[in-house]
């Protein structure tokens, strides 16, 4: 039935109201993944930011504590941006080279265990150069 | 029938689609910002990550470079030479994050100099950077020695070490055992210890052998003391004004000044053992003074340099007479490339040599003399544990 003036049809109301009640599923799927996208976007973000300071503040320790040949044993912890932190141990870097260290340093979220998001190793030299 | 103009039969259908248009639209700048930042992220991660592993290549050349020629004394072209005028290395994982490649070749433009280029990567993001490296020869290549083109001494082809006084922070250790035994206190065999404050508590006479021991405040000599091997690390100043021994090779690290002046008289073994006789380190992040009549370093019964003076960027040495007490005589080196070093009054005599940035020399009378020749080899020779034997300028993204 249809009067003069309206628009829509009972059938054409239903179809339409089906068809956005779908999509609005499908758009709230699509926004919840999006979501955790954009979550893991940003820590993946704070993850490198804190990585690369922890890098940085280990470089400079390296520039202030190393200057004595050999560091195995030496190493530590900090704190970080964002309630990330980050432990670190040094080791003599290759075998044969006097004053190359290899440094690794774990980054660790802020969870009561600390689970590791990020590790990497590197080489430094000390302060003598 | 009415025209189509004025019909509405399916405006729904029109309103609907346009909406699910409008909402497919957002849905989609939405879901394209997603990955968009997360390629940012990891974009930026990986670029920093990769510069870290061109800088591990640059280390590690840096180091191995080091180690060749301190092992050998040798010249950079030399080296080079060896290696068939450039040498590579390759670093990959696990060793380090990252991958690098190193090349050390002679620098196209400056004579003398090398290159180092390190390309670093970290999966796909690739940094390349460069330094300019000279090898340092002798720390003590002449009596007197100025790093700054302005003063007298310069040499152009000198190439100074950058040194520092080590930091420390030992951690927790015990405190340190002190025998109190007829007016000395004794310290010995003891790994590593720390002792709560200045030392010692009067003017007693002080022995310490063959121990690691962190002074967390002044150490001052005034009466006789007996060094045998050991290292301190004092967190206040040192004055010296007591007679001692230094046996075997004796560190002192000050984050303070140091003062020696009269009646102090102190020397190493190079008397009796000459030129296989130890050194003795000084280093020092405070001001280093020597005056009045002290005697530093072997005067007897041979004369030999065996106490060296090294001295970090914010210090001033300033070697002078007292009136009263007559002028300095120091079998020594003193390394203080980055500073002002100034001999003031008369009848100093130095025998070794000194690095400075500039000099003021101001005898009012008499003389002052620094001899070098006799002791020229074992100058030539002395080495800072510290210091490397490559000296890299700060490196450039290429």
């Amino acid at each position: 039935m249809r009067t003069r003036d309206e628009g829509f049809t009972l059938v054409e109301t239903v179809a339409s109201l089906a068809l956005l009640g779908i999509l609005s599923v499908i758009a709230y799927g699509i926004m919840q993944v999006t979501d955790q996208m954009m979550r893991y976007s940003s820590r993946q973000a704070d993850v490198g930011q804190v990585t690369r300071a922890a890098v940085e503040h280990i470089k400079e320790w390296s520039r202030q504590e190393l200057g004595i040949p050999g560091c195995d044993g030496a190493g530590g912890g900090f704190e970080l941006p964002h309630g990330y932190w980050a432990t670190y141990d040094c080791s003599s870097g290759e075998e044969g080279i006097a004053r190359l260290y290899k440094v690794d340093v774990h980054v660790r979220d802020a969870s009561p265990l600390g689970e590791v998001v990020a590790s990497h190793s590197f080489f430094v030299t000390g302060g003598g150069y | 029938m009415r025209p189509w103009y004025v019909r509405d039969d399916g405006v729904a259908l029109i309103t609907v689609l346009a909406l699910l248009t409008l909402l497919l639209i957002m849905l989609g700048s939405v879901i394209s910002l997603a990955p968009t930042l997360l390629k940012r992220a990891n974009f930026e991660t990986d670029l920093a990550l990769a510069l870290y592993a061109a800088e591990s290549g640059l280390n590690h050349s840096l180091a191995e470079l080091d180690g060749a020629l301190r092992a050998e004394g040798q010249t950079l072209t030399n080296w080079l030479n060896e290696q068939g005028g450039r040498k590579t290395l390759v670093g990959d994982s696990p060793e380090i994050s990252g991958t690098y490649t190193a090349t050390i070749e002679a620098h196209p433009a400056i004579s003398g100099a090398s290159r180092v280029i390190s390309t670093g990567a970290f999966h796909d993001r690739t940094r390349v950077i460069s330094v300019t490296v000279r090898a340092r020869g002798a720390l003590f290549p002449e009596a007197v020695v100025a790093v700054n083109p302005a003063d007298i001494f310069y040499e152009p082809n000198y190439v100074a070490a950058k040194v520092r006084v080590p930091s420390w922070n030992l951690g927790e250790v015990d405190e340190c055992t002190v025998e109190s035994v007829s007016n000395t206190q004794r310290i010995q065999d003891q790994p590593v210890c720390e002792i709560d404050g200045s030392f010692p508590s009067s003017g007693q006479r002080v022995v310490i052998r063959n121990s690691v021991v962190h002074i967390k405040g002044d150490l001052y000599l005034a009466s006789e003391f007996t060094f045998e091997n050991v290292t301190l690390y004092i967190d206040g100043g040192v004055t010296i004004k007591g007679s001692g021994s230094l046996l075997g090779t004796n560190t002192l690290n000050i984050q303070g000044g140091l003062n020696i002046h009269a009646p102090a008289a102190f020397a190493g073994e190079g008397g009796t053992l000459g030129e296989i006789a130890p050194w003795n380190y000084f280093y020092v992040k405070g001001s280093l003074s020597l005056s009045g009549n002290a005697k530093i370093g072997s005067l007897s019964p041979t004369v030999m340099p065996d106490v060296l003076f090294v001295t970090e960027t914010l210090t001033t040495v300033i070697i002078e007479e007292d009136p009263l007490n007559g002028a300095v005589k120091c079998a020594c080196g003193i390394y203080s490339p980055a500073r002002n070093v100034s001999f003031n009054g008369n009848a100093f005599r130095m025998y070794g040599a000194v690095v400075g940035n500039t000099f003021n020399f101001n005898p009012q009378s008499g003389y002052q003399n620094i001899e070098y020749d006799a002791y020229a080899e074992r100058m030539q020779n002395v080495d800072l544990p510290h210091a490397s034997r490559v000296v890299p300028s700060d490196w450039t993204e290429e």
